[in-house]
């Protein structure tokens, strides 16, 4: 009995419950999703004990057995990223109650139905399954970006749907192949039966679920919606988008690439090679913007970068610290689009120079988002050190060219994110009008804050959650899960 | 355990945490260490007014972006849809010509 | 053999429309066209020659194996079919918004977002 898996059925109703709700009245709009996704958190903590004690468990949909039904597995991966997604998704929920200053019931059921797209990701066994809550998650995002239905918002929208439909029917067309040459989509049974498929399809298959993926998880070359994206949506679905949105992709690059294919070395290299393409791309597009969210946008392509890389490299130690850099980024990122987003909140522009001049910002908008930044680069005592010091160890044994590209990169890092730091919330000291936060923005940010700095000063729990997570690519233990 | 931090490093690392918390409640709280003074700015031999030193913080890279050919990469990225579905197209190209030569022959 | 030719045409037709056309319309008309040559392809793995209906009815199991059409690529592809109505119109109803902010359908003039 996985319980995180009903956390699906949890948000797919909130986002029926909340359109039903608003036909009558506006006034209790948010907080059926935002009660949603406690039940979510509550139903993700229910499921750890079972799964750090068996390794992973599994359960059957509608009680048809495998591999003839759809697999629901949760083993340490999986359960580790719903936990941190639920809290996350609470979080952004609670930020939106005062972020989005009318109750839309458009906004909160496409956020909850993104929820929804995102656990279903992370807990299907089956591959045909994770495309249709790919495709949920993908529409209700194209809906938020262009939630605001101004110039900005609707071009980045449009861009966004048409390169995204494109990526998900190659994902689909991939599918099919591996559907024809095994007859079946159970990711357990296809990594029995593709050793024996001979021939081009394969190759073939994983290169066009590959690009359908990676679009997703925003590496080079797929990564030219991401800024658009991240500059149109609101703070809040930015968040979203970057904490949550982006993982579920690489969750599925590794599922596919390490379960489904067995990791074949020429895979791993190529992950490589365009993970540092997008590291350095991301990093210098970063450095020279003028536009606060796009900046975020293309930092988070650099870090997904520094994820691939790490994972590319092949080795325990390279694939635990992307791991544990999935986690980190997801927390990072997301205190530092909310921490923008209480700039953004009164701010007339997204241009960073504009938003000195008409905010003047608090204490704490403040220290959140230097945090964020500090932690972004890898500055001990938070807890991206600790996964960027296991990137630096990893690439050494690998290549150690790899670490002066990845310890250049953190520097250019550092660099812009000090630049929006100072030039955001530094200077002009007195313009502007004061802004009063409420309490609903203000604990998001606090307890981002404090798992950043928690997994920061005991690295331990941190390392320990690397090498737990890394145990579950083993194709071996997951085939015996699932089938038996 | 796949890397160790031991003891004596995390011992450092709270010890530094604990005192930068103190230094800042201390900075906190007692008036005379908080609050900004203008002191006298005295760079390169010669004493300068406020006025002259005004970094932007917009600026402040342009140098390091020129050689970095930012400027480049940033003009490739024009916001022209139909060039972002190319590289969608040449980037699956790659994968697929580098898969099959590597994964079945 | 033929079905496949035919479907995988119809994909590289699609990519050709959505990425060498401006215009956002056949833009999306090449999404369409993608999908198209999907569910042909999905459709024509489950074919089998003179293959019957996949309805049990006034057969046992084992004959019914052997003659049927293979179901699971069609619940595929209904699957698929509703995914793609779903983006079509979400596509369409955000070119309707485009055109009155924009005032144009062409793709290179919509350009506002760069860098």
């Amino acid at each position: 009995m996985i319980y995180g898996f009903y956390a699906v059925g949890v948000f797919l109703a909130s986002a029926f419950l909340t359109g039903l709700v608003s036909i009558k009245s506006d006034r209790y709009v948010p907080h059926i999703p935002i009660a949603a996704s406690l039940v979510a958190v509550l139903l993700t903590i229910m499921t750890l004990p079972d799964v750090f004690f068996w390794g992973a468990v599994k359960m059957q949909m509608e009680e048809w057995i495998a591999p003839i039904g759809i697999s629901i597995v949760a083993d340490t991966l999986s359960v580790t990223l719903a936990l941190v997604t639920t809290v996350i998704a609470f979080l952004i929920l609670l930020f939106s109650y005062r972020y989005i200053n009318r109750n839309s019931a458009k906004y909160y059921s496409l956020l909850s139905l993104m929820f929804a797209g995102v656990l279903g990701i992370l807990y299907t066994g089956d591959i045909f399954n994770m495309f249709v809550f790919f495709e949920v998650l993908s529409v209700s995002s194209y809906g938020l970006v262009a939630f605001y239905r101004n110039r900005v918002s609707l071009e980045a929208g449009i861009k966004y749907l048409i390169m995204g439909s494109v990526a998900t029917s190659m994902l689909l067309l991939g599918i099919a192949m591996l559907y024809g040459v095994t007859g079946t989509v159970n990711m357990a049974d296809l990594a029995l039966k593709l050793p024996f498929v001979g021939g081009m399809v394969p190759a073939v298959a994983l290169a066009l679920i590959m690009t359908g993926i990676a679009l997703k998880a925003g590496i080079f070359p797929f990564h030219a919606w991401i800024a658009d994206a991240y500059e149109g949506a609101p703070s809040p679905v930015s968040a979203a988008l970057s904490g949550i949105g982006i993982k579920a992709g690489v969750y599925a690059m590794l599922r596919v690439v390490f379960i489904v294919f067995n990791a074949p070395t020429i895979v791993l290299d190529m992950l490589l090679v365009f993970g540092v393409a997008s590291m350095l791309i991301g990093a210098l597009l970063a450095l020279g913007q003028d536009n606060l969210k796009r900046m975020l946008a293309y930092s988070s392509v650099s870090q997904m970068g520094y994820i691939f890389m790490a994972i590319g490299l092949g080795t325990a130690l390279g694939t635990a610290a992307g791991l544990l850099h999935i986690v980190n980024h997801m927390i990072i990122k997301s205190l530092l689009f909310l921490s923008a987003g209480t700039v953004l909140w009164k701010a007339k522009s997204t241009n960073m120079k504009e938003i000195a001049n008409t905010v003047r910002t608090t204490p704490l908008m403040t220290y959140s988002f230097l945090f964020g930044v500090l932690a972004l680069a890898g500055i001990p005592l938070f807890n991206g050190f600790v996964s960027k010091w296991l990137i630096y160890v990893a690439s050494f044994e690998k290549m150690p060219l790899l670490t002066v590209i990845a310890l250049v990169t953190s520097a250019i890092t550092l660099a812009y994110g000090l630049k929006a730091f100072y030039a955001v919330f530094l200077s002009n000291e007195k313009a502007g009008s004061k802004v009063v936060l409420p309490l609903s923005m203000k604990i998001p940010l606090v307890v981002l804050i404090a798992i950043i700095i928690l997994l920061g000063v005991i690295p331990q729990i941190g390392i320990w959650l690397a090498e737990m997570m890394s145990g579950s690519l083993n194709p071996s233990l997951y085939t015996g899960v699932v089938l038996g | 355990m796949i890397y160790d931090a031991n003891m004596l490093q995390q011992m450092i690392l709270l010890f530094a945490l604990f005192f930068a918390v103190s230094l800042g409640i201390y900075v906190v709280i007692k008036k005379e260490v908080r609050g900004t003074r203008a002191g006298r700015i005295y760079v390169g031999g010669e004493d300068l007014r406020p006025d002259d030193v005004d970094i932007s913080p917009m600026d402040f890279y342009a140098s390091i972006e020129r050689t970095l050919r930012v400027k480049r990469v940033a003009d490739l990225h024009n916001g022209d849809l139909s060039r972002y579905l190319m590289w969608m197209i040449i980037g699956m190209s790659v994968f697929m010509i580098i898969l099959v030569w590597g994964m079945a022959l | 053999m033929i079905e496949y030719l035919i479907a995988m045409l119809a994909v590289l037709l699609g990519i050709y429309a959505v990425a060498f056309k401006d215009n956002l319309i056949k833009k999306v008309l090449g999404l369409s066209i993608i999908s198209n040559g999907i569910h042909l392809f999905l459709i024509s793995i489950g074919y089998r020659t003179n293959g019957g209906i996949p309805i049990l009815k006034d057969m046992d199991i084992t004959s019914f194996a052997q003659l049927a059409v293979d179901p699971l690529p069609q619940a595929f592809v209904l699957t698929s079919i509703v995914i793609n109505l779903s983006v079509t119109a979400v596509a369409l109803s955000m070119i309707i918004l485009v055109y009155r902010h924009f005032g144009t359908l062409d793709a290179s003039r919509i350009r506002e977002l760069r860098g």
